[in-house]
Order: C-alpha cells, then structure tokens, then sequence
C-alpha cells in the first residue's frame, strides 16, 4: 500500500473530532471520503496535511513516515486544495507559479518554468496566463486552483469538495482531469464528494464516515445501498446499467406534508 | 513557452513603472535639494556648480539629509505598511493600524513629561531620550500584539482589534500624562507628534538605512509566501510556507521599520497605508511587486509631501506629518473609489 494512515485520533477542546481512523490506498487510485456534514472528512484531511496537529497516530507515504513532516518538505510530497480558498486578486501566471516557489524559494529555474508550461497545456490555460483570478467564473478558477496544487509534482493530491460550486459540466470535467492525472502520474488522491454517484463513478474506493469514525472502507462496486443507508439515514436505491451506477433516494414525508398531497 | 508571452507584458509593465517611479523620485530630489525656507530657487543651481562653501554647507547639512530621511521614512513605511497588509490581509492595516502612533505618542510624552527630556537642561541629549522612549514603548505596544496573536491563537483580525484598543490605551495615558504637565511640556508632546523630517540627522539616516536594508532584502526573496498567504492559512501551509512562524517574524520586521521612522521623526500618517495600495492598483495585487515597490512609492509621497510643505507657506515650513493626512485623505479617497479589483 502506498500510503498508510494509522490509528489517527484528534481532540479539540475535549471534543473527539476523530476517532481512531486507519485506511489505505494504492498509487494510481482515487479514495472518494463520503458522509454526512461533520462527520470529519475536512479535519482527516488536515490532519494528514499535518495543519492540525493529530494526538496520535501515524501517516505513511510511500513508505515515509510524513506525520510530523514541516511544511516546507511535506509540501514537496502532499498538495491540498482547500474546500474554501480565498480569491486574491492576481493573475493566473502568478497562482501557478506560487506551487514552484517550494523547490526553489525565490527564483523559477527553467525546470520550474518547463513544469509549469506541462500543466498550463494539460489544462489550457495559456489564453487567461494574464488574466485575474478573481475575474474568472467559478469553474475556470477551480481548475487554475487544482493545475497549482499539480505543479507542486506531488505524490498525494488531497481535494476538499473541489466541485461543490460547479455546474455538472465542469464538476464533471474536473472529476475527468482528477482521476485521468491520478492514473497517469500514478499519484494517489484524496478527494471529498457530496454526489454519491461521482464518488462511485469516479474512485475506485469509497471511504465512509460517520461520527468521527470510519463505518466502511469499500471498492466501488462492492458498495451496497445498506451502507449508504447507515451512513447517511437515508432509503436510498442503487441502480447499475451499462457500468453506470446510479443512485435514488426516498423521499418520506412528515404527516402535515402528507396533509398536503 | 506558453508562459513567454505572459511573462514579457509582465515584464513590460512593470519596468515601465519602474522607469517612472526611478524618474519620479530622482526628479523630486532634485526639486526638493533647489528648495529650501524661501521656496524653490533655480539660482541654487549655479551656487552648486561654483562650489560656494556656504551654499554647500546649507545642501549637505540641511537639504540631504532632509531628503534622505525623506527617501529613508517613505520607504520604511511603505515597506511596513505593505507587509502588515499581507500578513493581517487586510486593506486598511498600515503601520498605524496596531496602535503604533500611539504607543510612540507615549513613549515621548513620557520622555519629555516623566523624564524631562528638551525642558531639562541637564539632559543633554534630550532627542535620543525622547527617539529612545518613543521606539521602546512602539515595541512594547507591538510585543503584547505579538504576544497575544501566538500565546491566544488570535487571528488577525482580532491582531488589527488589539492593536486598535492598545492605540487608544496609550493615547489615554498620554492624556494623562499631559493633563499634570505644565504648558512648556504639552507643548513639547504635541509638537513631536507632528511628524518632522529636519530632525534626522546623519546619525539617523545611518540607522534608518541599517534596518531597512536587510529587511528589505529578506522580503524580496520572502515574497512568494505572503501572496501564498493571501489564498488562506490552510493553502499556506500546504504550499511549504510555515505560516505562524512567517506572520510573527514579517509582524516584528514590520513594527521595527515603522517604529524607527516614528521615534526618529514623529507620527507620518497615510504613507503606510497608501503606498502598498498605489501598487496594487497599477500592477495588481502580487505581493512580488507590492513588497518590492512600495518603498519606492512611499518614498516619492514623502519627497512630494515635503516639497509641497516648503512651498505652500513659504518661508513657514510646515511639519511634514500634517501635508500627508492632509494629501493622504483625497488621494485614499480617490484610490478606493477608482479601484476596480
């Protein structure tokens, strides 16, 4: 396994916000966290990016312990899109170029500039290089956020809802460019998902939380409609065709909604 | 290189700011050389060139270091106001916005009030005491901001409360101080905080050109990290930059700059706060230009605040603090109403 997180436990002010979680996951796969609001998919991932400071519990890359790794190297290793970044108001050029300044501090050699130009092509971001990042609609910018999270060449890639403000012709170019870098740099990424049915679409592993706790670590297809009905309380219904899943739920109504019908 | 073109009108842009900037202030130094009590005279021009000692006695002991301070305290305070802006991301922090004036308001009260500093005549270097007291009490003010951000996890718009609750602290213990002083001594206080570029002497400008110069230099190859800043702490972090440790040294790097040019000169207001913004409008808001250039910028409004003041009520030269509130107000007026970001 490529990265290994173990027994990892978090307090803040005696309130338990994880709970002995452990899971794995393979280079070359995507690992979607699913689960109810607060069931701690944010405070996992900084933890792992060591932003907040775990009780216990350790975090395997690659067979590097990375746990109690500074900033300025796990950078190198770990990139992380936030679930709110602010906007500053500078251009795209300078966003990316902010990912390169962790290998070589002050000055972009020719190598840094020859991994820029690789992402700035994959993502065509040439025609708005200029262009304000603030003056961008919401999903050029969640793309120029994810291509300098790229440019760090990092091993885990971790996103946090990267596609909760799009509309489905972007999340699903975003969920498309993830899983196809994923694939070819052979890196592993972390991603949380609100739609279950990217999250089975897209990874190739569902993480399940609930409670700060992990309920189930699945591969998709063995993912089962009892266990979304655990996590998330709801009477959901999965369907499969054309190795598309797609999932329902049922609506209950309360007795004065039914008044209503 | 898709990058090329980018980088070329970049390039392109920002060395013609650099270009007119560099033009701005050698012309202003010139202009402010030609100008003394009795306004701008051409005539200094050929006194200069004939090398007439009195002449030059009034340029090297009065007129340089006068613009050197001015050059020196713009930059100090641009520089200043430009990084407390980027650590405390907030447009109106400046090097007054965590009660610095009036902690040095204090520190010179107290030197001249307590300690009799300028109405002693035991105490001969009554302008140390009073530069040494106002700079000792800026840190103080500074230090417990320090303090309270790393030991109370505070944020840094709690910092920007702090330091405006600790301004108004000090204010009202120089109140107090003022209100048991006698005439001679109110006096003495309420000229100090008139911001006064004749009071650098060489010894000064030595200083002033000690602390800027290395600080200077560590933010031209730090820059990266206060734009990487400006995305959040959180994305911060993920880019390599250890973001408490960064906000605390680039707070005390800021609170010494502006701390110099106060205790040695008084309080200039509008400076700190303008400069970075005159940046951010021309070439954005990358921290790579707004940190290399606003020391250029605050140098320029000083120059010009203090020509203005040798002209307009010439032969009264009037104290260079109160011409940039007075230029500082429509110019942020106009800034904030101009901006289109």
């Amino acid at each position: 396994m490529s990265l290994i997180v173990q027994n990892i436990n978090f307090s803040l002010k005696k309130t338990k916000l994880l709970d002995d979680i452990s899971f794995t996951c393979k280079a070359g796969e995507m690992l979607a966290f699913i689960g109810p609001n607060g069931a701690g998919k944010t405070t996992l991932l900084k933890t792992i990016t060591n932003i907040y400071k775990k009780n216990s519990g350790t975090v395997s890359l690659f067979d590097e312990d990375i746990s109690k790794m500074p900033f300025e190297e796990l950078s190198k290793k770990v990139a992380y899109m936030p679930q709110f970044n602010e906007v500053p108001h500078i251009s795209v050029l300078e966003v990316l170029e902010l990912g390169r300044y962790t290998y070589c501090k002050s000055k972009l050699s020719d190598k840094d500039r020859s991994v820029l130009d690789v992402i700035i092509k994959e993502f065509t971001l040439e025609p708005i290089l200029n262009t304000n990042i603030s003056r961008l609609s919401g999903g050029q910018r969640q793309k120029v956020f994810l291509a300098s999270a790229l440019v760090q060449e990092p091993k885990l890639l971790i996103l946090d809802e990267p596609i909760s403000h799009l509309d489905p012709k972007n999340q699903l170019d975003v969920l498309r460019v993830v899983k196809k870098i994923t694939k070819q740099k052979n890196i592993i990424t972390l991603i949380v998902l609100h739609d279950i049915q990217h999250a089975l679409h897209y990874s190739d592993e569902l993480l399940m939380l609930k409670n700060s706790k992990v309920l189930y670590q699945l591969k998709k297809d063995d993912v089962k409609e009892e266990h979304l009905n655990k996590v998330f309380e709801i009477h959901s219904k999965l369907f499969k065709e054309d190795r598309h899943t797609f999932v329902f739920y049922k609506h209950s109504h309360s007795k004065e909604e039914k008044g209503l019908h | 290189m898709p990058q090329l073109l980018a980088i070329q009108r970049r390039a392109k842009k920002r060395n013609i700011i650099i270009f007119v900037s560099i033009f701005l202030l050698l012309f202003l130094t010139t202009i402010n050389l030609l100008t003394g009590a009795n306004g701008l005279d051409f005539s200094d021009i050929s006194k200069f060139l004939n090398a007439d000692s009195n002449f030059d006695l009034i340029i090297f002991q009065i007129r340089l270091p006068r613009v050197l301070a001015a050059v020196l305290a713009g930059s100090l305070l641009g520089l200043s106001g430009a990084i407390m802006q980027g650590v405390l991301k907030n447009p109106l922090a400046s090097p007054f916005t965590l009660g610095i004036s009036g902690a040095a308001a204090f520190g010179a009260s107290f030197a001249i009030i307590v300690l009799g500093a300028y109405t002693n005549e035991q105490s001969i270097n009554s302008s140390i005491s009073v530069s040494l007291s106002a700079f000792v009490t800026t840190l103080i003010c500074m230090g417990i901001i320090l303090l309270l951000g790393k030991f109370a996890a505070l944020s840094p718009s709690s910092m920007i409360l702090a330091g405006v609750g600790l301004g108004s602290f000090f204010h009202a213990l120089t109140m107090f101080l003022q209100y048991f002083a006698d005439d001679m001594e109110v006096s003495a206080t309420l000229f100090w905080t008139f911001g006064e570029l004749g009071k650098a002497s060489w010894n000064e400008i030595t200083i002033m050109s000690l602390v800027l110069i290395p600080i200077y230099i560590y933010f031209l190859f730090s820059h990266w990290k206060m734009d990487a800043l400006s995305f959040g702490d959180d994305s911060a972090k993920s880019r390599g930059v250890n973001v408490d440790r960064f906000r605390m040294i680039s707070l005390l790097m800021a609170s010494l700059l502006s701390a110099i040019a106060v205790s040695f000169l008084g309080i200039i207001g509008f400076v700190g706060l303008i400069a970075p913004h005159v940046i951010k409008i021309v070439m954005g808001n990358s921290y790579r230009w707004v940190l290399t250039l606003s020391p250029l910028i605050g140098a320029i409004l000083l120059l010009g605040a203090d020509f203005l003041s040798k002209i307009i009520l010439s032969p009264i030269i009037l104290p260079i603090g109160i011409l940039t509130s007075f230029m500082g107000v429509p110019i942020f007026l106009y800034l904030l109403l101009k901006r289109s970001y």
